[in-house]
């Protein structure tokens, strides 16, 4: 016998739990307050029970008793099934239970929801909310069933380790009720009522203030709109009714204050399938600051609403005066059911499927903005810069790790820019051209769009006896191409004399001069015209100085370039590759369709910090195919389970040092 | 406008064509859509052009001398990529990807492995659509092989001012001679190092270029001797 079948569970002790934890534990789980939590997992039970699936008959009142000594807070439905099912034995809580259980799921923990239902509701963990709503850490609930059967049931958190329920029926149940308030009256109605006795401060707070009822609106809007769903808040002997708030009345077409963007159907693709967005609808009204709770575009899943993606990127004026929502079809809601948290206000955002509904939202958004609100960057643009950031600063800091431990110097070399006046080089030629270096908008030979070159200019010097005519032309090429003439002018050169500085001139990097991103070379130019010796036309000297338009020089060191691209099916598990590069450096591809980088997202930082952990990977894979390796030892090459765990260690320590500046 | 190139990879050295969206400008979605279309477009496109070029039996020709017919019927059938709806005409600073992407295209057309002067201004199939633009076949055969004429055309003071080309044209139309590679050869000693656009005359460029047919001229008849 094993050690685990002679174990008997007679002497077995079991686990105690700190039960006051647990509760505080998952009160601090809602972000937006226990009052939020209560009025969000309150209606999602009771909408999971509803007994017609459009809602017919359903309706949920919030009653707020405030009896001398006693207050309570009563949460009564109708419309639904009621809490159905038997009071379950221990020994019958071994597997997740039947969806007619609702009883025996109320009572206990973390017994899943079958998937195959149609509930929002996923883990159970709601109803302790309720708990942690109560000073005392009691709530009482009753139900009526359809066959007539009344139930009571107690759950009480009395000390540390004491979390427990108790239930009575019929006759009982109703003596039970008297004793915890004669005022109340056992249900009339098949429903379940759950009631919070000695509610938390912050709780009646909520409601007196009108907040509570807020919140509603705002959680359950879609309900209350498509579907007359009632909800009311009932408190000192008035019915208040949860409404649609005013933000979520979204205009369906432009006005001159107003802009609207709707989208239907749209698929997002994922592994051959689709998935379809049913629709977004966002609108944005000029002048207009947003409680901070209702800006950005509403994630709805079954129908409820559970967190709001902000529209990032956009100017404070604009963000702030966006809302919206986003819906899915069925077979998406399902989807995100899996990706959504134990609260219902987060998914999992950095898992596949949530990060493309994520970056669908976002694109949308872009092209909103620069389609109707006149926003400059649509959403391809957004994400080749974030793109492009990332990896040159990817590419600046492995290059500069590698050179620390000494396995740069075969790359491409540093092409800095010049900082001060080259001196002669070789032979200097009597008749010449000198072209200072021009100012760039950063100490980088990168220049981007609506930046612009300054201080472009040239001196042409004639150092032979001979007076000489000559032309000077500066201008612009992209391979072949003359993209720009910044200035052609005859000059008269007499012996041993200089010309007047030829400028200086300014380029404006637009749109127009320079469609093309990459590389650009400014030229200055002597030709002949009239030279002793020389033929008319005969290129007497030239200059040049090499810019990059919206992208970043070749990088010197180990790594001359990132390249994303998508890697083809049977290779799509591969996180990169690595290559030699063009100018004896190495260059990288790495694949946009692995589901890490897709799990990483776009953001600048988190994808700097992938493309860096790839390049970090590289370096050992290249210091290892060196005939000298830097970073392992002799003894290490011995057997590849020393190579697999030193070169594990010193991407581990690449990492550490990167995480550590 | 983008277009799809194929790279060639090593993966787990194993080779494979890995398929790149190339554009000037930043490649969006709405890009990557478009060149599909267009990748398919010139699919369909040069499946038409070698069923064509096979059936005259010009393909036989390939690879040997007197080639010239061959690569000059393509070259006919390319001008779809004056059709602004294939090459907008804001695009057509980037019409050298069209060339690089007809290489995966080709199939036996191709003459032989895609070279690295894909998509240049040296590329095979820009050559023969140029070479068709210069004038009727006959001629073109009669005044240099494809060899001599690629090697005219490539060259930098041809491209760089359209006057020396014109001047070509007109002069051999008169005088068709075959003396292509030498006039190409003495136009290079000629203006080697010069910029000639802008700076010389009609008169003075064309004095320069008698000088050359004439230099052409006593090579070609010192070798017929």
């Amino acid at each position: 016998m094993t050690l685990f079948e002679i174990l008997s569970a007679e002497d077995a002790r079991p686990t105690q739990v700190n039960w006051e934890n647990v509760l505080k534990t998952i009160v601090d789980s809602y972000p937006l307050g226990i009052s939020h939590g209560v009025q969000k997992d309150a209606i999602q039970n009771s909408w999971d029970a509803r007994r017609h699936r459009l809602g017919r008959e359903w309706g949920l009142e919030f009653e707020l008793h405030e009896r001398k000594g006693h207050v309570f807070l009563t949460m009564t439905d109708r419309g639904t099934h009621g809490l159905t099912g038997r009071i379950l034995r221990p020994e019958e809580l071994q597997e997740d239970l039947p969806p007619e259980e609702r009883w025996g799921r109320f009572e206990n923990l973390a017994f899943m929801k079958d998937p195959s239902e149609d509930a929002i509701g996923a883990r159970g963990q709601g109803k302790f909310i309720f708990v942690g709503a109560s000073k005392k850490k009691c709530i009482v609930y009753d139900t009526l069933r359809r066959e007539g059967l009344y139930r009571l049931g107690v759950r009480l958190v009395r000390d540390v380790s004491r979390n427990d329920c108790w239930s009575r029926e019929e006759e009982e149940a109703l003596a039970w009720l008297e004793k915890f308030e004669p005022s109340l009256s056992p249900l009339g109605e098949i429903g379940t009522r759950v009631i919070i006795d000695d509610p938390v401060d912050e709780l009646l707070q909520d409601i007196r203030s009108g907040t509570f009822l807020h919140m509603i609106g705002e959680t359950w809007w879609q309900i209350i709109q498509k579907l007359n769903a009632r909800i009311t808040l009932k408190y000192r002997g008035k019915v208040y009714t949860g409404e649609v708030p005013s933000e979520m009345r979204l205009a369906e077409h432009d006005t001159a204050a107003r802009k609207v963007w709707i989208r239907k159907n749209d698929r997002i693709r994922l592994n051959g399938g689709n998935f379809i967005v049913k629709r977004l609808h966002v609108e944005f009204v000029r002048g207009r600051v947003l409680p901070e709770h209702m800006r950005g575009v509403a994630v709805q899943r079954g129908h409820m609403k559970i967190c709001s993606e902000p529209f990032q990127y956009a100017p404070r004026e604009i963000a702030h005066a966006v809302c919206g929502y986003i819906e899915f079809d069925r077979a998406l809601d399902q989807e995100m059911k899996a990706f959504e948290d134990p609260t219902h206000y987060h998914f999992q955002w950095r898992r596949k499927l949530p990060q493309l509904v994520r970056q669908y939202m976002q694109d949308q958004l872009q092209d909103f903005g620069q389609q109707k609100l006149g926003l400059g960057v649509s959403a391809e643009q957004r994400r080749r810069q974030h793109q492009s950031e990332a990896e040159r600063k990817a590419l600046d800091r492995a290059n500069q790790v590698a050179k620390e431990l000494g396995i740069a110097g075969v790359g491409p070399g540093a092409r800095r820019r010049r900082t001060v006046e080259p001196g002669p080089r070789g032979p200097v030629r009597p008749i010449r051209l000198r072209m200072p270096d021009p100012t760039f908008p950063r100490d980088s030979l990168r220049v981007d769009r609506g930046e612009s070159i300054a201080d472009v200019s040239c001196i042409a010097v004639n150092d032979s006896e001979h007076h000489l005519k000559i032309r000077v032309r500066v201008y612009v090429l992209r391979g072949d191409d003359q993209m720009l003439d910044l200035c052609t002018r005859d000059v008269n050169l007499p012996r041993r004399s200089q010309s007047e500085t030829v400028g200086p001139f300014e380029i404006m990097i637009d749109e127009k001069a320079f469609p093309a991103n990459g590389k650009y070379v400014l030229r200055a130019r002597m030709v002949s015209l009239d030279c002793p010796g020389y033929k008319k036309g005969y290129i007497l000297d030239e200059d040049g100085r090499v810019f990059y338009v919206e992208e970043d020089p070749p990088e010197g060191g180990l790594f001359e370039r990132l390249v994303p691209v998508d890697f083809p099916d049977d290779f799509v598990h591969w996180r990169g590759d690595l290559k030699r590069g063009q100018a004896r450096g190495w260059l990288y591809q790495y694949n946009l369709r692995h589901n890490e980088k897709i799990a990483v997202g776009e953001e600048p930082g988190p994808l700097t910090d992938y493309l860096f952990k790839l390049l970090a990977e590289a370096m050992v894979e290249i210091d290892l195919g060196q005939g000298k390796p830097k970073l392992l030892k002799e003894e290490d090459l011995e057997s590849p389970k020393r190579i697999a765990e030193v070169s594990a260690q010193q991407i581990g320590r690449i990492l550490h040092e990167y995480y550590q500046r | 406008m983008a277009l799809i190139i194929r790279q060639t990879t090593t993966f787990e050295g194993r080779r494979r064509r890995v398929k790149v969206y190339r554009s000037v400008r930043p490649v969006t979605n709405e890009m990557k859509r478009q060149a599909e279309a267009l990748d398919g477009f010139l699919a369909t496109k040069m499946r038409e052009i070698r069923g064509e070029i096979q059936r005259t039996g010009l393909l036989e020709l390939k690879g040997k001398p007197g080639v010239l017919p061959l690569w000059y019927a393509v070259g006919e059938r390319l001008a779809f990529v004056d059709d602004p709806t294939v090459v907008p005409p804001e695009d057509r600073a980037e019409d050298r990807y069209i060339w690089e992407a007809l290489w995966h295209h080709a199939g036996d057309l191709a003459p032989g492995k895609e070279k690295k002067s894909a998509g240049t201004d040296r590329d095979h199939w820009r050559m023969a659509y140029r070479l068709a633009r210069e004038g009727p076949l006959d001629w073109v055969q009669a005044v240099g092989a494809w060899r001599d004429w690629v090697e005219f055309l490539e060259s930098p003071f041809v491209n760089a001012d359209q006057r020396i080309l014109n001047w070509v044209g007109q002069k051999m139309r008169a005088a068709p001679k075959r003396l292509l590679r030498d006039l190409t050869r003495a136009l290079r000693n000629k203006f080697k190092n010069c910029e000639t656009r802008d700076l010389l005359t009609d008169e003075e460029l064309q004095q320069d270029m008698e000088e050359c047919w004439e230099e052409a001229l006593a090579v070609d008849q010192g070798d017929a001797v």
